[in-house]
């Protein structure tokens, strides 16, 4: 199969998976009837309140009629008002876009770095000291939270040693990487505890593989032998994880952003969570599924240009 | 011929503990940790020496002493008696929920993998569907329908986790089925459902286990998150989340009201990942 | 030999640490290979003979210990560090190994593998290597090399690849060429194909070559010595042609009457029982609980390679007056004679028809 139909043909599931989610979203929203109410108005809403607002939001008529509605507002790019901002949702969340975008690529950055240097130290002293420190390192990062991971962190270095501000987001390149430093280090902390066990494991395997030995046999050693012949053949499912988890990001790192109070999509989810902004929350749930779906056929089609064994299906 | 495929079952439900054998005492402390937290939830109200309510704002924010071992906090609470009333909290929240998500996902991977045709079908596309959607904001969602209590957490916990573990069933379950069909045609099948699932289980169990290890050390990390962003389990339950969330604001007085809870959880995990650990065989030389 | 050989192996050893104590795979191996010409390297699988060809590259595990000496013109090999041992290898002595498939790095290309051996040893600027490289894939008769450079080792086929495997070898012209089972991967109709190839290239470059294998027709064809291992040590050694007439070691002369013959009326007789457990080797000769010439003192012998001609060494207790008639031991006694192995883990597959056989057979 070629690429192109490939990629056709997991976009066109990619839409069905789409819908299914915006239909699942709108049948939790008719599960909640009062609660848009109450969040325009506070607690002391009266019955009248309530019907005279659905029925200026249109909650009052019949489901189908209601899912017209929604479907089409969603197919011109209408998410609904927010009922916090004031704003049509989609607005909102594109103003927060860019700082989930740099968080997640700064932290998947990191987390790859750190990960290889790990992996790779551990994968050549096998059995020995560094090999069993690094080791431990998912046994306890893998139970760390996200929050106290980067509490802890806002303690010591922006608190205790000053070196970095505590929370809040600067404007500006230089600004973003100085402030973001934290939450993406926070981030990466824990999944390079989840990543560098697969990627040690895979270079063991490269390692003890027969090409690597008829490439030793040829004469190629150290720095050489590890860049061309192990770390390309062992880094491939990792790459997939890493794809993985910067689409996980693209949804908003809710706890982080809100350790650090950064005004990225996952703090729109939680103010629209409590102020029952149902338009902020679909939208944000409907954003993060096309991001995955998308960054999921971009790795299926990335990892069959790097292993040319794979065929695509 | 049914005494020999039953000796195999035996020796593979012997195998599980096999790779244990390999690093025993990786099992060993991570039970062990396991074991403390549960008693510690079960008779915490026994082993604190304070109501983890009681406030007695006078001795706000006091250092650790005799009287309170670990201090007080904010509103002069004791902070060992919250520290271990939390484990009732936290603990049985997660351990219901994942075991929730096990019974449904392994029920669902099971049958589907079993009788194939449009009901593998379904759920293999559900089972996309929800890998599509990102956990946390459905998790939210969830909770937004369903209130903030336990029992929604618990609902909106096993909904978002069946999905791992009815795809390792379905998966392991596909890769038997199609070695016992082998068999089961030779050997002219007998009740061949009984046959299948005298053997699929003790095959499944371990990796089961395993993911359920690793689910618990997510769901407490979860139930923890949702607690300091407010979302889940409130103030003034002694959930550690919360209190985490709480103590933040005196990092820079009393760091212990915030380090604290955050250590247990760490502990928790780490006896988790050890069990985890070992029945996959990762731990010990490699 | 009135010149120095090319390659002196003396008493090369090779062990690794077991749960009982050192486990030997490689039992004070001694040989010597005079420049371009072909010393075949025999014996069944467990024999030691690919341990052997690794050790001389320096290319076993770390768990593992060499000792002993192996001089490539006079210079020292064993234990020198692994920077000094990459740049011999490939350039002096290179390696063709058995499953081409595996050998090849499955995601890069066969020409840049192939260029990446002489751009190193020979230091050639990327068009001259790959000039280099298009008249070595000539050379080993894969007539459209420019295509077979771009593509992939799971495009080829298996005879193509070991064509390939046999060019990255001789690429920078070494002095010595290990082949370790080259053909055993291979269809037999390309099997012949192979080994008049190796032997024409090796000769054109002038290259020795260590041959190992387990199939004697195929040492009879190539080689002009041989070295015959069992269990990790030397059985006999010597020239091919007397060796092969004129067995002087009980596993010799039981391997060569395994070979169907056209000229033998007989029948080929397998030799009964399996090769020993590493872990758990027979006294004194380690090949007499399945040997056909076995006399009483066998178990208690010391291993000795005892001189018997020009060039001829043998550690059999006959070896200086020539094998007796032939007595088969009987089956039951071979099959005792294995140690049960050591309590391993039994791997992890669902596997559920084969753990059957291996629990009937267990003691």
């Amino acid at each position: 199969m070629t690429r192109l139909t490939f990629v056709l043909r997991r976009l066109g599931q990619a839409v069905i998976t789409l819908w299914a989610v915006t239909l699942l979203t709108f049948v939790m929203f008719t599960a909640l009837p009062g609660s848009v109410a109450f969040g325009l108005l506070g607690v002391r809403t009266t019955t009248g309140d309530i019907s005279r607002i659905n029925h200026q939001l249109g909650l009052d008529q019949p489901l189908w009629k209601q899912y017209r509605h929604y479907m089409g507002d969603m197919l011109h790019g209408n998410f609904g008002t927010s009922v916090t901002y004031g704003r049509p949702a989609i607005d909102v969340i594109i103003t927060a876009l860019p700082t989930t975008v740099f968080l997640a690529v700064y932290a998947v950055l990191l987390t790859a770095v750190v990960t290889v240097v790990l992996a790779v130290v551990a994968a050549l002293r096998r059995d020995k000291l560094p090999d069993h420190i690094i080791r431990s390192v998912p046994v306890v990062g893998l139970g760390m939270p996200a929050f106290w991971v980067g509490t802890m962190l806002l303690f010591l270095l922006a608190y205790k040693l000053p070196i970095f501000p505590a929370g809040g987001l600067r404007p500006g390149f230089g600004g973003h990487v100085e402030t973001l430093f934290l939450p993406a280090a926070t981030l990466a902390i824990l999944y390079t505890a989840v990543m560098v066990r697969s990627l040690r494991a895979s270079l063991l395997e490269v390692l003890d593989s027969e090409y690597v030995l008829s490439a030793r046999a040829k004469g190629l050693v150290g720095r050489r032998l590890i860049l061309r012949h192990v770390l390309p053949n062992a880094i491939l499912p990792t790459v997939t994880l890493l794809g993985l988890i910067f689409a996980g990001l693209l949804g908003g790192a809710l706890i982080v952003e809100s350790v650090f109070a950064l005004p990225g999509l996952g703090s729109l989810l939680i103010t629209g969570f409590q102020r029952h902004d149902f338009a902020l929350v679909q939208s944000v749930v409907v954003l993060s599924a096309v991001a995955i779906l998308v960054v999921n056929i971009v790795i299926d089609v990335l990892y069959s240009v790097l292993d040319p064994r794979v065929g695509l299906k | 011929m049914s005494a020999a495929t039953t000796s195999l079952a035996l020796r593979r439900r012997a195998r599980i503990f096999a790779r244990a054998r390999r690093s025993p005492w990786a099992l060993r402390i991570g039970v062990t940790i396991v074991v403390v937290y549960a008693l510690v939830a079960a008779f915490a109200p026994l082993l604190a020496p304070y109501d983890p309510l009681a406030q007695d704002v006078i001795h706000s924010l006091a250092p650790p002493s005799g009287q309170h071992l670990l201090g007080t906090d904010d509103l002069g609470r004791d902070v060992l008696s919250r520290l271990l009333y939390g484990a009732r909290i936290d603990l049985p929240l997660a351990a219901i929920s994942t075991g929730l998500s096990l019974l449904a996902g392994t029920l669902l991977g099971l049958v589907a993998a079993y009788f194939r045709g449009w009901v593998d079908l379904v759920l293999s596309r559900l089972i996309d569907m929800m890998m599509a959607i990102p956990a946390y904001p459905l998790l939210v969602l969830l909770l937004f329908m369903l209130g903030q209590n336990m029992w929604s957490i618990i609902i909106a916990f096993a909904v978002t986790g069946w999905v791992s573990y009815a795809r390792l069933t379905r998966g392991q379950v596909l890769v038997v089925r199609e070695q016992e069909y082998v068999t089961a045609a030779k050997l002219g099948a007998l009740g061949s459902l009984r046959v299948m699932l005298k053997h699929i289980l003790p095959n499944v169990t371990n990796q089961v286990i395993v993911l359920w290890a690793s689910d618990m050390i997510m769901a407490i990390s979860s139930i923890a998150a949702l607690g300091y962003l407010g979302l889940g389990i409130q103030a003034p339950t002694p959930e550690w989340g919360v209190m985490i969330a709480d103590g933040q604001q005196f990092l820079l007085t009393n760091w212990m009201l915030a380090a604290a809870p955050g250590v247990l959880i760490i502990v928790l995990g780490v006896g988790l990942a050890l069990i985890s650990d070992s029945l996959a065989g990762r731990s010990g030389r490699q | 030999m009135t010149t120095d050989p090319l390659l002196a192996v003396d008493g090369l050893t090779v062990q690794y640490p077991g749960p009982d104590g050192d486990v030997t795979l490689v039992d004070h191996v001694t040989f010597d290979l005079a420049k371009g010409s072909a010393l075949g390297l025999v014996g069944e699988s467990g024999s030691g003979k690919t341990m052997t060809l690794r050790a001389i590259l320096g290319l076993l595990p770390p768990r593992m210990s060499v000792s002993g000496s192996v001089r490539l013109d006079g210079y020292e090999l064993v234990g020198r560090p692994e920077r000094a041992l990459g740049r011999l290898r490939g350039r002096r002595i290179a390696l063709v190994p058995q499953d081409p498939m595996a050998a090849l790095n499955p995601i890069r290309h066969i020409g840049s593998q192939l260029a990446e051996g002489c751009r190193l040893h020979l230091h050639l600027s990327k068009s001259d290597a790959k000039a280099r490289v298009l008249e070595y894939l000539h050379r080993v008769g894969l007539p459209e090399a420019e295509q077979v450079m771009h593509r992939y080792p799971h495009q080829l086929s298996g005879g193509m690849r070991q064509r390939v495997m046999i060019a990255m070898a001789l690429l920078a012209e070494p002095d010595i060429v290990l082949c370790d089972e080259p053909t055993t991967a291979l269809d037999v109709t390309i099997q012949a194909q192979i080994l008049r190839l190796l032997q024409s290239v090796c000769a054109d470059v002038g290259a020795a070559l260590i041959f190992v294998s387990h199939d004697l027709a195929v040492i009879r064809q190539i080689c002009q010595d041989v070295v015959v291992m069992y269990a990790g040590r030397i059985a006999e050694t010597g020239p091919v042609s007397s060796v092969f007439a004129d067995p002087r070691h009980g596993y010799t002369a039981s391997l060569l009457r395994s070979l169907p013959d056209v000229d033998v009326p007989e029948a080929p007789r397998a030799i009964p029982g399996e090769p020993p457990d590493p872990r758990h080797p027979p006294s004194g000769c380690r090949f007499h609980p399945r040997c056909a010439y076995r006399v009483d003192a066998c178990p208690d012998l010391k291993f000795e390679l005892a001189v018997i001609g020009p060039g001829r060494r043998s550690a059999c207790i006959h070896a200086v007056t020539g094998l007796p008639e032939p007595d088969e031991p009987t089956g039951a006694e071979a099959f005792a004679a294995e140690e049960p192995a050591g309590p391993d883990l039994p791997p992890d597959p669902p596997d559920v028809l084969g753990p059957l056989a291996p629990e009937a057979m267990h003691r």
